[in-house]
């Protein structure tokens, strides 16, 4: 949403956010580095870092993945949706310190070039059990690097957001390797059923948030669609030509909104200061509901990252330049009736007043 | 091993053109195709230095395409 880019748009949630994080990191680290120790005495200081920031980075991909359907389930998760990629940037520089110390550790010290040794050393690529398990970490580390060093709002915009979007969906191909990495590491190297158990425990609670709020998701959709129409007066009919009957006034709550999908627009249809105005329900950013968002000072805000929408003409209010579809709505009675047919990004559409 | 020693020297001369490349779009090409970009701290610079290295083919077909539809408008105006 920058006019000129900051390398990091700071507000204090996000300093609170960062802080707690960091917090966080550090506890874990000096938890797990006195519990090795304590179970093995004889462990190295490179070995002490290998274990603690690949499980640290594991541990917080499933924290990351988990976030986006915790958040679609139980709206009161919303914060942590909003710093979520300085997570993602820390998760990543966890993975390549792991990444680092094992190359130095295990490749680097013959001859070969540190990275054909990685690809080399174990060449049994048809075996299923042998599978070069340090290969799928490598790959899985490229991904997290491309997704973290695309994370800033100039890459959303230069790549265009559907490709930036289909970019960082990418996190899902680098978690089915990384757990492919860590299963065939216990088998190959570990045997540790403490890590698998963890591990399956990991996929089992990431996948069924999926289910769950996927599930969900296809019900809120079912509840959105048209419904039917309270009986109308002629006069009234003509009026509402193209119209749709969308829900009753008393259904929206003040500064909140209805979504709505109407012959296939997905709406978001807001309440406010005694009137009635309706947007494209998808943000500009990285498409956020913006049914789920409040109106604040007089703007819509999407519940993601906070980005803004005037409700009259789904305009960012100056000097950002962000705009949404808007669509005609008239009330009568009791009852709200909306327009499916789009207005183009940004056009004004007068409110309609609730009497 | 003759293959992976071929991919792995294909991944690093990637780096290096990007590197190279990274250098000189955010010194010139960044502001060009972004008017945002124009100005941005060196700070801002660093950051975006990592992805441009990634992301070299695309940011440069993008830079060359600004830069020939500039051209075309400035020569479109002198005429
Ligand atoms: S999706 Fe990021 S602000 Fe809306």
């Amino acid at each position: 949403m920058s006019v000129l880019y900051d390398p990091i748009h700071w507000t204090p949630h996000k300093r609170m956010y960062d802080r707690l994080m960091l917090s966080f990191v550090a506890g874990y680290l000096l938890l797990f580095g006195v519990l090795q120790l304590a179970l093995h005495p004889q462990i190295t200081a490179e070995t002490l870092i290998i274990r603690a920031t690949g499980t640290l980075a594991f541990l917080m991909l499933h924290i990351i993945l988990s976030i986006g359907p915790l958040c679609r389930l139980y709206p009161k998760f919303l914060p942590l949706l909003y710093n979520r990629r300085h997570l993602g940037v820390t998760m990543f520089l966890l993975a390549l310190t792991h990444g680092i110390f094992n190359l130095v550790q295990f490749h680097a010290l013959g001859n070969a070039d540190p990275l054909v040794s990685l690809f080399g050393s174990n060449t049994q690529y048809g075996s299923l059990a042998r599978f070069p398990f340090q290969a799928l970490g490598f790959f899985a580390l490229i991904i997290l690097f491309l997704m973290a060093a695309t994370s800033h709002d100039f890459w959303l915009k230069n790549l265009t957001p559907p490709v930036w979007k289909a970019l960082h969906m990418g996190v899902y191909g680098a978690y089915a390797m990384l757990v492919l990495h860590v299963m065939l590491g216990v088998i190959q190297l570990e045997k540790s059923p403490v890590l698998t158990g963890l591990t399956g425990l990991g996929m089992f609670t990431v996948i069924g948030l999926h289910v769950m709020a996927a599930w969900k998701q296809a019900q809120k959709e079912a509840g959105a669609s048209a419904r039917k129409q309270p009986p109308l007066e002629t006069q009234q009919e003509d009026t509402l030509r193209g119209f749709v009957y969308a829900c009753e006034v008393a259904e929206i709550p003040d500064n909140r909104a209805k979504l709505l999908i109407l012959e296939g627009e997905n709406i978001a249809l807001f309440k406010y200061d005694g009137k009635l105005s309706a947007v494209h329900n998808l943000c500009k950013h990285q498409n956020g509901p913006l049914s789920e968002g409040k109106v604040i000072d007089g703007c819509i805000t999407c519940p993601w990252h906070g980005y803004q929408y005037l409700p009259e003409n789904g305009q960012s209010p100056p000097p950002f330049e962000e705009k949404v579809c808007t669509y005609d709505v008239q009330v009568h009675g009791s009852s709200v009736f909306v327009n499916p047919k789009p207005y183009p990004e940004g056009t004004s559409r007068p409110p309609a007043l609730i009497v | 091993m003759k293959t992976i020693e071929f991919l792995v020297d294909l991944f690093y001369l990637y780096l290096f053109f990007g590197v190279v490349f990274a250098a000189m779009f955010l010194c010139r090409g960044a502001a060009l195709i972004d008017e945002a970009a124009r100005g941005i701290s060196w700070k801002t610079r660093a950051l975006l230095f990592p992805g441009s290295v990634a992301m070299w083919p695309v940011l440069w077909r993008k830079w060359r395409k600004t830069a020939r539809k500039m051209k075309t408008a400035t020569s479109n105006e002198t005429l």
